[in-house]
């Protein structure tokens, strides 16, 4: 009997690359992994993750599942999971993100947004 | 019915053993057909579309990715199963298919796991597996109308349907950019390496060259020149593969 293989469901995961010999320009949207290494201008849309390479050079507002940063980037990142901020990254811009780690030594200039948990203070007691 | 399409350069005394061979395992298996011996006079076209004619279910092509290539075109035309017996060299379209070398692909066929496959189109011509740009120094890549790619250094250019990180039936392509590597004085002496390369899944494709007009090549053989539009053809043919298939 014929066995049939569903190619509904692929066995690879396209992933992206912007090698350090490309640049790209415009809107990139993609549903895969990207992996940057080179210079991008414009936006980078993603429903997976984005890893911004120490050479990487970005010019554009990122929005992606984890994001993990290690290069420069101009302009502002949403990462709907983990946000990875690493010793040699440099960050103009905003970031909105549900969890955070940044190394030492990292550079940020922008506003930071939680969207985890909204923050909610505690009664407190007066103290009689 | 099969028709099994044997490639002319196959149809000599090196390869009359394993032809031999074939023919047996296929009768054993009970799937033998009408077999059609290509010549210089007798065009791959036109034997295919005769078997078409002649109601043929599955054709079979017995020999090399030359073959597979030349053949592609007229066969996305039409609904009819394909299926390869690779012999011969090189044959990296069946390997990646999985279907193994020689009389064992009787097997395969026999078993038939079929899948439905995307094709690459450039102008009129389609392809299954890869084309390539060789060295070139300034080329700009419009992808999906979306976004442009260009190169900084001089790279060459691979646009694959199944390889490396290529899925051939996710309704894309890929064409992947590698940055050739500086020449050292030693340079002469080493093979050219290739390292940081980029990779970018697309639909539609624009390649356009600074200078002068680029070959565009499949199997060794230019196809095109640049400028060129490339895109893909979602599930265009049905193919039988092996189990042991890169995807």
């Amino acid at each position: 009997m014929a066995m049939f293989k569903p190619d509904s469901t692929p066995s690879k995961q396209t992933e992206t690359i912007i090698g350090s010999s490309v640049k790209v320009e415009g809107n990139f949207s993609g549903e895969g992994n990207v992996i940057i290494e080179g210079q991008l201008q414009g936006t980078l849309k993603t429903k997976h993750n984005v890893s911004i390479g120490t050479g990487a050079r970005v010019k554009a507002n990122i929005e992606a599942q984890d994001v993990y940063l290690a290069g420069e980037v101009h302009g502002n990142i949403k990462a709907n999971g983990k946000l990875q901020v690493t010793s040699s990254a440099k960050l103009i811009g905003n970031i909105e993100t549900s969890s955070l780690a940044i190394e030492p030594g990292a550079i940020l200039n922008g506003k930071c947004i939680m969207t985890s948990e909204t923050y909610i203070p505690e009664k407190i007691e007066k103290v009689k | 019915m099969y028709t099994y399409i044997v490639e002319s350069e196959i149809n000599n005394k090196k390869y009359e053993a394993d032809l031999t061979k074939i023919e047996n395992r296929l009768i054993e298996l009970e799937i033998r057909g009408r077999v059609e011996k290509l010549t210089i006079l007798k065009s791959l076209a036109e034997t295919i579309k005769d078997a078409v004619r002649n109601q043929s279910e599955t054709i079979v092509l017995i020999g090399t990715d030359k073959l597979i290539n030349n053949a592609i075109s007229t066969l996305a035309e039409f609904k009819t199963t394909i299926g390869i017996i690779p012999l011969g060299e090189p044959t990296l379209i069946a390997q990646s298919l999985g279907i193994p070398y020689g009389m064992e692909a009787c097997d395969t066929l026999s078993a038939r796991i079929t899948s439905a496959l995307d094709l690459g189109r450039v102008n009129n011509r389609y392809f299954l597996s890869a084309l390539h740009v060789p060295d070139c120094r300034t080329l700009t890549l419009d992808c999906d109308n979306q976004f442009q790619v260009s190169t900084v250094t001089p790279s060459t250019i691979d646009i694959s349907n199944f390889s490396e990180a290529s899925n051939p039936h996710d309704g894309k392509l890929e064409v992947i950019v590698r940055p050739q590597a500086e020449k050292s004085i030693f340079g002469f002496m080493k093979k050219p390496s290739y390292s940081k390369k980029s990779v970018f899944p697309f639909k539609k494709l624009t390649i356009r060259s600074g200078g002068d007009s680029m070959p565009i090549m499949a199997d060794g053989e230019t196809i095109i020149k640049t400028p060129a539009t490339i895109e893909v053809v979602p599930k265009r043919i049905k193919i039988i593969v092996g189990k042991k298939r890169d995807f």
